[in-house]
């Protein structure tokens, strides 16, 4: 579906013109639109980006809003020109391996968390070269055209058609309805969740007992 | 921006002002930014502390402490029911009409203990504003680990006047906001040491590591220097600029110009080597030196030939004639047509006085001040956008301002080398505007605190008052704070698939449960 068929419908939903709504302004659909689709990406975790930024020299830190404005969480560092994959640590675990471990240059072997726009690496690299490449779940771009594919799948659009009527209901002050739309809504996110291939649960796989899987713990 | 935010609010209220002010939804919407990221812990940012510790302020007494915008340290202790305040111990003693006994000395701020002897004071640093939560401590990249301060007292009889390496850190006694460490430090280990702070920010830097840095342009030196007001307006272009008084065609010409400042609008070349090889050529367009034959522009004489469509040799209209900055290394005596001194004596002395006042070495070009000249100046202009070091990193740290956040300049330099480094949560405590972009989260998140300004909107009593959309926008509020912590955290977990088990689980069979009055068999 593009941007204009998500919003028509949720305008036919609300009983409004999609041609010239009267209730609603086709930017404040819009708006719904992109704020149903940050749910779900938030929640499926289904939007994934790369991006390079290269190493320099003594540099341990790098701020994530630096390498990409649509990072939303990092998940895989891996050097190119090393061909290796990086471990991560805490920053605790490294503490125990070195006790001035921000002192140690070298070839980076692990990464670690700082904040959510923070992350380190280790050893850091005593001189510029080699790119690191950073692979990242990301929030989806707002679509800039009407005619602009959305990057979910068709349920997921059926689900944001679902969310965009969840808001108009709620700017009519239907509370009732609203709710029961937005249940509704969140009945397609362990479905996308499935089909985002982070809970592989019809393959029989489960993830070890040592690891968490990725999931924002969000039940909305 | 707030402000679009606060429109998208208002539009669902479906009001413009008249049950919700425009204030009281921003005021929503700032404390919705705190509490996100007070709730969730997701923004973690270093902070570097100078030891021994320093505080805004040092207080005699606790409601000072009230007062003040900054940190503050109260280093008198409460007597008699807090009705008086004392500085050293034997105060005390004297007050109740004891003897009073030798006691140690006494400071303001824990900075002073470079000056001074034992102190039995804590040991104590103060934590910026925005703190929130302590993650890590660490001494020389060392991470010191957390105790308790009865650990501490059971430890060793007066811990905090002990000297040593730190190797632990402790609440301690103090304010909140306020960390103490064991053992001190009290000689004077400063990172940078912040040279003419009041004039700006660091430009320079000297010191003995290994660092690149890169400035913006111009650069903070002078490019050249003058002596008087009529250098600086002729070398600064219009409406000072060397306007020609005459122009001539060929040098031997310039005997015969008029004025002062006659102009030469031709080409010089030493040798023409088509027409007469053995001597001079003058070609009044550029293109005939050593190449005649294709047509160019026209070429006017004078500036004002622009006008006509002439390109002339020199002139650019508003281009000054030197290029960088410029400094005057003279001083202008009280009487302009006195003219000017180059030395302090010779100006007074222009200006009638009767003592004179030593002079300093002059110089006349920043870079001089290397050898001696005291009246050089650094321009307010240029600064440092970065700085490497193969040994470390210089990290630039943001904590709160607006979208330009990295654009900007240091404010201030800080080391963890020899310093206490420390890793906190933060959440800004100023209050945010409408046309501010809170920075230290995502946009993405912003609709999170849409959500919790509905919550408070329609949790207010009054008109517009709705609990079940108050509770439900609550309710998502909530996600997001889960949500943000998640971002924080899950960051350091890789995601492994393992095959599900199958056949580990045995399953027995429940335990036969007996009547209690089953009969006894008996063999």
């Amino acid at each position: 579906m593009t941007k204009s068929e998500v919003r028509t419908r949720i305008l036919e939903s609300l009983n409004d013109s999609a041609s010239s709504p009267v209730f609603w302004s086709t930017s404040e659909i819009d708006d719904v639109i992109q704020e149903g689709q940050e749910l779900l990406a938030e929640e499926l975790a289904i939007i994934k980006r790369s991006a390079l930024v290269p190493l320099r020299e003594g540099a341990t830190y790098y701020y994530t809003q630096g390498i990409a404005s649509d990072i939303m969480v990092p998940y895989r560092l891996f050097l190119t020109d090393l061909d290796r994959r990086l471990d991560v640590l805490t920053m605790r675990q490294l503490d125990e391996r070195h006790e001035t471990w921000i002192t140690i240059s070298g070839d980076p072997w692990h990464w670690f968390p700082v904040s959510w726009d923070i992350f380190g690496i280790f050893p850091h690299p005593a001189a510029a070269g080699g790119v690191l490449r950073v692979d990242y779940i990301a929030w989806p771009p707002a679509p800039q055209d009407d005619g602009e594919e959305l990057e979910f799948s068709e349920p997921e659009q059926d689900a944001l058609v679902l969310y965009g009527v969840y808001d108009g209901l709620l700017k009519q002050w239907d509370i009732e309805r609203a709710l029961k739309t937005f249940a509704l809504f969140l009945e397609r996110v362990p479905l996308g969740r499935a089909r985002a291939n982070v809970e592989l649960q019809a393959a029989k796989l489960e993830r070890s007992s040592h690891h968490q899987p990725f999931r924002t713990g969000v039940n909305i | 921006m707030v402000s679009d935010e606060l429109t998208k609010i208002q539009k669902k209220l479906h009001d413009n002002a008249a049950i919700w002010s425009r204030v009281e939804l921003l005021r929503w919407w700032g404390d919705g930014y705190r509490q996100l990221l007070a709730l969730s812990k997701a923004v973690v940012r270093f902070w570097n502390l100078d030891v021994p510790g320093g505080f805004t302020f040092a207080d005699t007494h606790q409601w000072e402490a009230n007062y003040g915008s900054g940190t503050h340290n109260r280093f008198s202790l409460a007597i008699q029911s807090g009705n008086l305040s004392g500085t050293y111990l034997w105060e005390t003693e004297f007050i109740e009409g004891i003897i009073p006994t030798n006691s140690n000395d006494a400071v303001t701020q824990p900075w002073e203990r470079v000056h001074s002897g034992e102190w039995d004071g804590q040991f104590r640093f103060a934590l910026p504003r925005d703190h929130e939560q302590l993650r890590r401590v660490a001494w020389d990249e060392r991470r010191l680990h957390p105790v308790t301060v009865k650990e501490l007292d059971s430890l060793e009889p007066g811990w905090n006047r002990r000297k040593g390496e730190p190797v632990v850190f402790t609440a301690g006694l103090g304010r909140i906001d306020s960390f103490e460490i064991f053992t001190i430090r009290t000689d004077h280990i400063q990172g940078y040491e912040l040279d003419e702070a009041e004039k700006g920010i660091p430009r320079r830097f000297t010191g003995d590591r290994t660092y690149g840095q890169s400035l913006a342009q111009p650069p903070p030196e002078n490019a050249y220097a003058y002596t008087s007001t009529g250098d600086a307006e002729a070398i600064t272009g219009p409406p000072y600029d060397f306007a020609p008084t005459d122009a001539y065609s060929n040098p031997q010409d310039v005997l015969h110009a008029a004025g002062a400042t006659p102009w030469q609008f031709t080409w010089d070349d030493a040798t023409d080597t088509q027409d007469a090889p053995d001597q001079g050529f003058t070609a009044t367009h550029p293109w005939m030196i050593n190449n005649r034959g294709a047509s160019e522009d026209m070429y006017g004489t004078h500036p004002f030939e622009h006008e006509y469509g002439a390109a002339t040799k020199v002139y650019a209209d508003g281009k000054p004639v030197l290029d960088g900055i410029g400094w005057r290394f003279t001083k202008a005596a009280a009487v302009l047509d006195d003219g000017f001194a180059t030395h302090i004596w010779e100006k007074e002395m222009q200006d009638g006085a009767t003592a004179f006042t030593d002079s300093v070495d002059i110089g006349t070009y920043s870079w001089e001040a290397e050898f001696g000249a005291a009246n050089v100046v650094n321009f307010p202009v240029g600064v440092v956008r970065g700085a490497s070091s193969p040994d470390r990193q210089y990290m630039p740290i943001y904590l709160g301002a607006t979208k330009e956040r990295l654009l900007g300049a240091p404010r201030d330099w800080r080391s963890s080398k020899q310093n206490i480094s420390i890793l906190q949560t933060i959440v800004p405590d100023n209050d945010l505007t409408e046309s501010e972009t809170p920075d230290l989260i995502p946009t993405q998140m912003f609709k999170y605190l849409r959500y919790y300004t509905w919550s408070r909107a329609f949790g207010r009593q009054g008109e517009g008052h709705n609990l079940i959309l108050a509770a439900h926008y609550e309710r998502r509020f909530k996600q997001g704070v889960m949500l943000f912590n998640k971002l924080s955290a899950l960051t350091h977990r890789d995601v492994v698939y393992a095959r599900e088990s199958v056949g580990i689980t045995s399953r027995r069979p429940p335990r036969p449960k007996l009547p209690a009055a089953f009969p006894r068999v008996d063999i």
